[in-house]
């Protein structure tokens, strides 16, 4: 590429082929947007931190060493010491004490990282899945048209009437209360906006020439929808979908605020705070602080999906 | 005879009701034979180079034959459409802009659309020697330093570079018919010079046909060995093109002629032909030419003239029989 670079046309030499360019943007983009920089390096940390802590996770659960769950957190987050019980925040006992203790004697600040990992699966998990069944059926809807859109999208429709949290109690019922039900829940209401999204994308994109094009070279219609449409539908895309990373861990933390997907014993955000209520105002930090982790994360991913919603331009609708 | 076109009849379905885009057309093409078809815009010649394709939007309608090398393209089952298209019939559209994937280089598209090709002779797919190919085809095209375009995206070219890269891909494709949609309509004078030189040399070499559909006068007469000229859907005349160039018959080829600028004639006005083509919606009752036609008799105004060959054409006028 060195070769292309040096001739490039006097216009085209200002931007560097390749990806560099895409690097040296964001620098440049971030420089100027702190509340993007500061954003993405919160979710930068949050997402690390879960990856770290939730393979130590696993790891402790398949070697049955429970203790190693906690290696790196200030104190174990499970257990129950009531000489600390409902103790007040304070900087003396850093780092375990500096956000409170709850009922059961437990740091709150260990309860709130040892959570991490759930909502950053659930979030990853949730969009992703919805991602990959709404491109296919979205994608295959927009370009056949006629009856397969219609039968396709009519399901959409029904899936798309679902209140998140009545199917998710629903299911709760069926495939017994756990983590894993309230993610099918979350994927089951999540889907049908991506085949829309999806959907509406192609429907522009299929009358682009270069589609055209593709079918005179005798191109097979698979093809032409993943390898040509898809690519280029993806773009507003990855906007939504950074915002609904957010969005994801808003409805999950949710239903573990009304108990739905909590398993006794392992803290999670939303049960926290549910928990937390009801010793109002007196013992705010136990509500308090799982409450703020909750906002920061959904709002930092919002910042990054209108950002990014921005760069990519216009605006989705379907 | 590679195509044989045969009272081809095309409708679209609109909200303003049905607009007949092309009416009981008769034509063919011999092997190694270039045909203009030439007319004003919106007289049906891109509806016709689509439905060679069978690229018609979905509100389009139509009944007739095309007949492409034995098959007949409008009654082939889509899977066996696609296996004509690319190396049976290729087509250069007229926004050659937008027929590349913004996505992906352009190594990749070439690639993809030769591994087709391959695969169907029954070759198996050789990448290093389809990529020499490619490097080949691009320099014919007169294209500097091909093998930096070929790891390009397509927003890095220029109009003319684009434009360049589909030539080049009907070129490495070696279709039996190349239909060529106004290819220079994009292009600067230059580019256009080099582009129709490059078509006829590939027609030579390669005993392609091509079906060059274009409204530039000039441009069909140095490509052409036959002039199709179309108004309103119908065929008004059509033969070769030294007979119709030099001695138009039918009214409007003679308009046409008449029409276009050359050094002579850089004195006075340029001739054009008074009024517009009609609302295709609802299109006058005869000869569809009729109201600016300078001949036009009282026959002309209520019978739709058939079909008459006269000293080597095909002409529809009543002034011919």
């Amino acid at each position: 590429m060195a070769n292309a670079a040096g001739q490039a046309a006097p216009d085209e030499a200002e931007v560097p082929l390749g990806e560099s360019s895409g690097f040296r943007f964001i620098y440049r983009f971030v420089k100027k947007d702190k509340a993007s920089l500061v954003s993405g390096m919160i979710i930068g940390a949050f997402l690390l931190f879960s990856i770290v802590e939730g393979v130590l996770q696993q790891v402790a659960s398949y070697v049955k060493q429970p203790s190693l769950g906690w290696a790196i957190l200030p104190t174990n987050p499970e257990i129950i010491d009531f000489h600390s019980s409902l103790a007040a925040p304070s900087l003396a006992q850093f780092p375990a004490g500096i956000l409170g203790y709850d009922y059961n004697g437990r740091s709150i600040l260990s309860e709130i990282l040892y959570a991490a990992p759930r909502d950053a699966v659930a979030s990853v998990l949730v969009v992703l899945s919805a991602i990959i069944i709404g491109m296919i059926l979205g994608i295959t809807a927009g370009y056949f048209g006629g009856w397969a859109d219609e039968i396709l999208m009519r399901v959409t429709d029904a899936f798309l009437a679902f209140p998140a949290i009545l199917l998710a109690i629903a299911l709760a019922f069926l495939l017994g209360n756990g983590y894993y039900t309230v993610l099918v829940a979350l994927v089951i209401v999540w889907w049908p906006t991506y085949a829309r999204f999806f959907r509406a994308q192609t429907l522009s994109l299929r009358a682009r020439g270069y589609v055209e094009a593709s079918k005179l070279s005798g191109i097979g219609s698979a093809r032409i929808m993943f390898r040509h449409i898809f690519p280029n539908a993806v773009d507003p895309i990855i906007a939504i979908a950074t915002l609904d990373f957010g969005n994801v861990i808003l409805t999950y933390s949710t239903l573990a605020f009304i108990g739905i997907g909590v398993e006794v014993g392992i803290p999670e955000w939303g049960s926290m705070t549910s928990e937390g209520l009801s010793y109002l105002p007196g013992v705010w930090w136990w509500a308090l602080y799982p409450g703020i982790a909750i906002m920061m994360i959904v709002i930092c991913f919002s910042i990054i999906g209108d950002r990014i919603q921005d760069l990519v331009g216009g605006r989705l609708t379907y | 005879m590679l195509l044989d076109v045969k009272e081809l009849r095309i409708n679209y379905g609109t909200v303003y009701g049905n607009l007949e885009a092309v009416r009981s057309l008769n034509f063919s093409v011999e092997k190694g034979e270039s045909v203009a078809i030439v007319g004003e815009s919106g007289c049906g010649k891109s509806t016709l180079g689509l439905a060679i394709v069978r690229l018609l939007p979905p509100n389009a309608t139509y009944d007739g034959r095309i007949v492409l090398d034995g098959k007949d393209v409008l009654s082939l089952k889509n899977n066996e459409v696609r296996m004509i298209r690319g190396t049976d019939v290729f087509m250069i559209f007229q926004d050659p802009l937008n027929s590349l994937n913004p996505v992906k280089r352009v190594s990749a598209q070439l690639l993809e659309a030769l591994a087709i090709k391959q695969r169907r002779a029954g070759k198996s797919f050789d990448e290093r020697a389809t990529y020499k190919d490619m490097v080949e085809g691009l320099t014919s095209v007169r294209m500097p330093d091909p093998e930096v375009i070929l790891e390009r995206y397509p927003h890095q070219l220029s109009g003319g570079q684009i434009q360049r890269v589909v030539i080049a891909m009907a070129l490495l494709m070696k279709p039996k018919l190349l239909i060529a949609d106004e290819p220079t309509s994009a292009v600067d004078v230059t580019i256009q010079a080099q582009v129709i030189r490059l078509i006829n040399e590939l027609k030579k070499e390669y005993g392609m046909s091509v079906l060059f559909i274009t409204h530039d006068m000039a441009v069909a007469y140095t490509v052409a060995d036959r002039f199709l000229v179309m108004y309103a859907g119908e065929l008004s005349e059509s033969g070769p093109v030294n007979r119709v160039v030099k001695s138009p018959l039918h009214p409007y080829t003679e308009a046409l002629i008449s029409s276009i600028p050359t050094k002579s004639r850089n004195q006075g006005e340029l001739s054009t032909i008074p009024g517009s083509p009609p609302n295709m919606l609802s299109p006058p009752q005869g000869c569809r030419f009729h109201p600016r036609c300078p001949k036009a008799m009282d026959i002309c105004k209520t019978e739709n003239p058939r079909y008459a060959q006269r000293d080597e054409r095909i002409l529809r006028c009543h002034l011919y029989g």
